[in-house]
């Protein structure tokens, strides 16, 4: 192999680095606090018996889960500025993963949903209890435990698509500092490696949190 | 515990894997000359100096110097796209012999690769549009700039801006097409990139509204062709055509046709090399 690995040059630039991580671990975190917001309302649209609602929560799902997370990304970005709306990389990257996950989410709350037997609703009405505080206190709490390994997963996808965000020139995040730097001093291999490294230590750490935090909160599961 | 350590240590030792089957024998200029076929990688997204003609084949000044070194070799040219970050990885793994995707022969780069001389010289400019209040250099300060990632441009960039009190307002993209789709739907107020290439915009067809800017102070672009580490024979023999292709006037006659106006001496007079 006619090729020595300079890791120096790595380390030379690691508060570079551990900045994209951190950008890298916003978007992630922020897009998933935001789409499983927005993932509630669409799983109560879909169940909904008002059509425009069921048309809405549809739409939004077919789009974020049958197209690519790049194409999202891209028209978010060059898409809406076709039209004169100018949205930054940054926001760019975090509206398409919010969007994406939003539609992802819905459909895994959908199937908690679905799970939770209609007689514990029919149960908690007869004893006189108000549609509203059925949901908050009878059925979703017993979803949120359905749903929480599910979407710890669904966060490493949201994860590993931050990384698309270079396609709309978002350049402060892990693929973009290390591609920055790779371009800079031409040790593609060193940087790509510590970029793959970075990747995998925020989603083992995702999962180390997402393990113990539902340990705390579930119990043994 | 022992079962994790043991996963977390195969997962990487898979990483080098990637890397093992990158090998030279002989020596290279001795493999392309036997071969028959040169193998240069030109970025065909950089008109002038390299992009497609509407019948979809590869044109511009890179890839005619490319052929015109393979006929002093006495083979075929072939040539392969490489865009800005693929140059590297594509001259170590082989996938390409010499690298004409004009490349910034700088001292940071110098450690990985072999330059051969200076077969080119850009300045670099911004372009803006019509009308733009940015008439000078530090004009630009505070205002959003579109430039490439990584290259050479986006660095002079940050080197100058970090002396403005607005900082630094560049937004890096991926491509040459990407950056000049956002100038055109105005996400950035300016980009920067080779004098070539803005040249070709401003007198192309959506050129009527652009205007070429201020240019990057203290700066010349001295381009060269990039041979993989350790290829010294290669480089001599390039360095040795790069003399005569000047000497020739054949530079000359190439950079009027792609670039227009008089070819730049490729040499400072300061200098002894």
């Amino acid at each position: 192999m006619n090729y020595t690995f300079h890791w120096n040059t790595v380390w030379n630039v690691k508060e570079a680095l551990l900045k994209g991580a951190l950008v890298t671990l916003e978007l992630t975190i922020a897009s998933m606090l935001l789409g499983a917001f927005l993932g509630i309302f669409i799983a109560f649209g879909k169940n909904s018996s008002r059509k425009l609602f069921v048309n809405i929560a549809s739409s939004w799902i077919e789009v974020a889960r049958n197209t690519p997370c790049l194409f999202q990304i891209y028209m978010i970005y060059f898409g809406l500025g076709q039209f004169g709306i100018n949205v930054s990389s940054y926001f760019s990257v975090l509206i398409a993963l919010t969007f994406n996950n939003a539609g992802y989410l819905a459909e895994i709350i959908r199937g908690g949903l679905k799970s939770i037997p209609v007689t514990q609703m029919t149960t908690a009405r007869s004893l006189g209890m108000k549609i509203s505080n059925v949901y908050i206190y009878v059925i979703l709490p017993q979803v949120f435990k359905i749903v929480y390994y599910p979407s710890t997963n669904q966060m490493m996808w949201a994860l590993l698509n931050s990384s698309l965000g270079m396609v709309v020139g978002l350049s402060s995040d892990i693929a973009g500092v290390t591609s920055f730097e790779q371009a800079r001093t031409f040790r593609a291999f060193e940087f790509f490696t510590a970029a793959a490294i970075l990747y995998y230590a925020i989603a083992k750490l995702i999962m180390f949190l997402s393990k113990t935090l539902g340990k705390k909160i579930y119990g043994t599961d | 515990m022992k079962k994790l350590n043991l996963k977390i240590l195969l997962s990487f030792l898979i990483i080098p894997l990637f890397f093992v089957g990158f090998s030279t024998k002989a020596e290279k200029l001795d493999d392309i000359i036997i071969s028959g076929t040169l193998k240069c990688g030109v970025m065909l997204d950089f008109p002038p100096a390299g992009f497609r003609d509407k019948d979809n084949n590869p044109v511009g000044y890179d890839v005619e110097y490319c052929k015109d070194i393979a006929k002093s070799m006495g083979v075929k040219a072939v040539i392969v796209e490489t865009a800005s970050p693929q140059r590297l990885p594509a001259l170590i793994s082989g996938q390409i012999d010499i690298s004409i995707g004009s490349v910034t022969s700088t001292i940071e780069r110098s450690k990985t690769v072999l330059f051969t001389n200076h077969y080119l010289v850009y300045k670099l400019t911004a372009m803006v549009k019509k009308g733009s209040s940015i008439k000078v250099w530090d004009d630009l300060a505070g205002k959003k700039v579109g430039v490439v990632l990584g290259t050479t441009p986006e660095i002079e960039y940050l080197k100058n801006c970090k002396a403005w009190s607005q900082g630094c307002k560049q937004v890096s993209y991926k491509s040459n097409a990407d950056q000049m789709l956002a100038f055109k739907q105005g996400k950035v107020d300016a980009v920067i990139d080779a004098s070539s290439i803005i040249g070709f915009m401003v007198n192309g067809a959506e050129g009527k509204d652009y205007q070429v800017g201020p240019v990057v102070p203290n700066f010349n672009d001295w381009i060269s062709i990039a041979v993989p580490k350790g290829e010294y024979h290669l480089r001599e023999f390039l360095d040795t055509h790069i003399f005569w292709t000047v000497d020739s006037g054949r530079y000359a006659e190439l950079y009027k046709k792609w670039f227009g106006g008089e070819a730049p001496p490729l040499v400072r007079s300061d200098v002894n090399f």
